[in-house]
């Protein structure tokens, strides 16, 4: 019987360490800045810094191991040199997509709920239709045009109309 | 609990809004759960938002029926598509869409439903009769057995997530420090707010679910490239009864097996499908057919499956601690109307509890009625492309975590976890457990201090007491087996 778990690439393990401890790392930048948590006598509760404490040891410690064992394993085994291509080729268009979510915001203050998020949602379905493979000009644009008014119409009647959100 | 249960049904319906909601709940529980891409906690966590404005009966009502009946719709993309909605419908697949492909879809949705209704009612009865007896040993649970039991169940969690047991412990203690964002309710002294007005009070709940169910599965579908589905033709819905009734050896078993695995904390639906498929294979006359579209392989899991829902509540209802990351979001629901589960809840809110059962009866029958009557135009449905759900759900996004507090800084927290979510799929960290340590968090806090002042400062309240000791035991086996029985493998990927 095969074993049902893998080793992943040793970049990925490093990765997963430095995200880890860029977590542990704010958080103690934080702990240890509040002297709050730890100077003030608390009487028989043991304070707000105790369970900090204890949880950014544990994740300090835990993205260590995953870093020592990355580079350990980067240096042992030769890692597949696609790798940063491939990760920079799937994630350029969520980037994309996230940066877009970001203007979307603002967007929706300064123009309105249906006009900001009706060209946003009508643009994305356009590029991601198109990326897809989703046919030439005449479907996509329709498609998309009816995919957005569906969408944006539905989410402000819901929200806006139903529920009374002042969202714009 | 008879009473109350009575008392709730004349309640539900005998209110339109309430059977509206649970019928509108049902209708778009199976639309998302059969939507690929759309699990069933993206749909709990997406339409979370909505119920702000609604009682905290009536955002239950609504809520049970998403997530009963996108179980059920899970299972229909299994089928017809050969991908599952959800987890539980893992194994739907093996069966259903060997069926599907032999001209047999109509066939092998009919039994699905069958043996989901059947499981889901089998589940809520067992919920019924099981809940009250913990419910009632729980009263005996004291701060450091409430504060080992939230230990419990993030480890169970992190030890059954897939990926691996040693990085779902390190995202369930990110959750932990964003559970304890805010100023400390005893002490007033602020935390992790690095000076941002915005995080003084604290990281909110749904913000957080939606950017790490929501958004951040958006990310990785735009990632994976949009598509389109093509969906076979359904025949006649309506098996002969016969071939139905063989099926019911099958679906107790499976309804059984679902009950009591959904209640252990962490087991979740894809286990329990599982082993129900695993013992219906050995319990079969022709067990070399497995895999060509045998009923009893699929009928089997798929009252597991639904029986599954009413165990997962189990272990919240009574004491507080999700089973899986969809009562998880029911949690966090339930936190958000100001209702705590636990034991208390059953001798506080009883007519609450009885009015959380027949929500899930309630929406058992739409599901039965609306899965019958309306499965062509949910089959229908599927066929919208990928890229229009995946800009809308975004949309949806925004909007719900706008909804919470009127607040944009919600929408960027949202998007901030919507952010790190996707980073962690990519780094393979799963992300369940961080959402189950933001909620988990203040209760492990309050209760560890609890547990602290009373016994002076001495840890060994947690050794002194049996249920605590046990809970930490299995806690620390947990974490030591994997270690110790592969220690070259503990910090590889588990597969599934």
């Amino acid at each position: 019987m095969s074993d049902p778990s893998r080793t992943p690439d040793p970049r990925n393990q490093l990765a997963a360490g430095v995200f880890l401890g860029l977590w542990s790392l704010a958080g103690w930048w934080s702990v240890t800045g509040t002297p709050a948590l730890w100077s003030a006598d608390y009487g028989a509760d043991p304070g707000p810094g105790l369970l900090p404490t204890l949880v950014l040891t544990i994740i300090s410690l835990g993205a260590l191991i995953l870093v020592v064992n990355g580079v350990r394993r980067i240096v042992l085994v030769s890692p597949n040199p696609g790798y940063w291509t491939g990760l920079r080729r799937h994630t350029l268009v969520p980037t994309l997509f996230l940066a877009s979510l970001l203007v979307l915001v603002p967007a929706i203050d300064a123009l309105g709920f249906i006009p900001a998020s009706g060209v946003f949602a009508f643009a994305w379905m356009v590029v991601l239709g198109h990326r897809s493979g989703g046919g030439g000009a005449r479907t996509l644009l329709p498609l998309a045009a009816a995919g957005a008014l569906i969408g944006v119409g539905l989410i402000y009647f819901v929200f806006v109309y139903l529920i009374g959100v002042p969202v714009g | 609990m008879v009473s109350e249960f009575l008392s709730a049904a004349a309640t539900i319906f005998a209110d339109p809004n309430l059977l509206g909601l649970s019928a509108l709940g049902t209708v778009l529980g199976i639309t998302m759960g059969c939507l690929p891409g759309i699990s069933s906690t993206m749909a709990l966590a997406i339409l979370l938002p909505a119920t702000y404005a609604m009682s905290p009966f009536a955002a239950m009502v609504f809520l049970m029926a998403v997530f009963s009946a996108s179980v059920f719709g899970g299972s229909i993309s299994a089928i017809l598509i050969n991908i599952p909605g959800t987890p539980g419908a893992i194994v739907t697949q093996l069966e259903g869409y060997a069926m599907t492909r032999s001209g047999r879809a109509s066939e092998a949705l009919t039994y699905s439903l069958y043996s989901s209704t059947i499981g889901g009612i089998v589940g809520l009865m067992i919920l019924m009769l099981v809940a009250p007896l913990v419910a009632g040993a729980a009263m005996q649970f004291r701060s450091p057995e409430f504060a080992m039991a939230t230990v419990f169940g993030l480890t169970m969690l992190a030890y059954s997530t897939p990926g691996s047991t040693f990085r779902g412990i390190l995202s369930g203690g990110i959750g932990l420090l964003c559970g304890m964002v805010g100023f400390d309710l005893v002490t007033d002294v602020a935390r992790f707010d690095f000076g941002v007005p915005a995080l003084q009070g604290g990281i909110e709940l749904v913000p957080l679910t939606v950017g790490l169910f929501g958004l951040a599965e958006v990310l990785r579908g735009i990632e994976s490239g949009a598509t389109t589905v093509r969906t076979p033709g359904l025949g006649r819905l309506m098996p002969p009864l016969s071939r139905l009734r063989r099926l019911w050896k099958s679906i107790l078993r499976g309804s059984a097996l679902g009950a009591i695995i959904g209640a252990i904390p962490a087991a979740g639906s894809a286990i329990a499908v599982a082993v129900s498929y695993a013992q219906e294979q050995r319990l079969s006359k022709r067990p070399d057919d497995f895999g060509t579209g045998v009923p009893e392989g699929l009928a089997g899991p798929e009252a597991a499956n639904n029986a599954c829902v009413g165990g997962a509540l189990v272990p919240l209802m009574t004491l507080g601690i999700p089973g899986d990351t969809m009562t998880a979001v029911l949690m966090g629901a339930l936190l958000i109307h100001g209702l705590r589960p636990g034991p208390m809840l059953f001798t506080d809110r009883p007519d609450f509890v009885a009015g959380v059962y027949v929500a899930l009866f309630l929406a058992l029958l739409l599901t039965a009625f609306f899965g019958f009557f309306l499965v062509r135009y949910f089959v229908r449905l599927m066929r919208t492309p990928s890229h229009i759900l995946l800009v809308s759900i975004a949309l949806l996004c925004v909007v719900g975590a706008f909804a919470i507090r009127n607040n944009v800084a919600d929408i960027y927290v949202m998007i901030a976890f919507g952010v790190i979510g996707y980073v962690m799929s990519k780094l393979e960290i799963p992300v369940a457990p961080l959402a189950f340590g933001l909620i988990l968090g203040p209760i492990l806090e309050e209760n560890l201090r609890r547990s602290l002042i009373i016994s002076d400062g001495s840890w060994m309240v947690f050794l002194e007491r049996p249920i605590a000791l046990t809970m930490l035991l299995l806690s620390a086996g947990a974490i030591i087996y994997p270690l110790l029985s592969k220690p070259d493998r503990f910090l590889s990927i588990r597969q599934r």
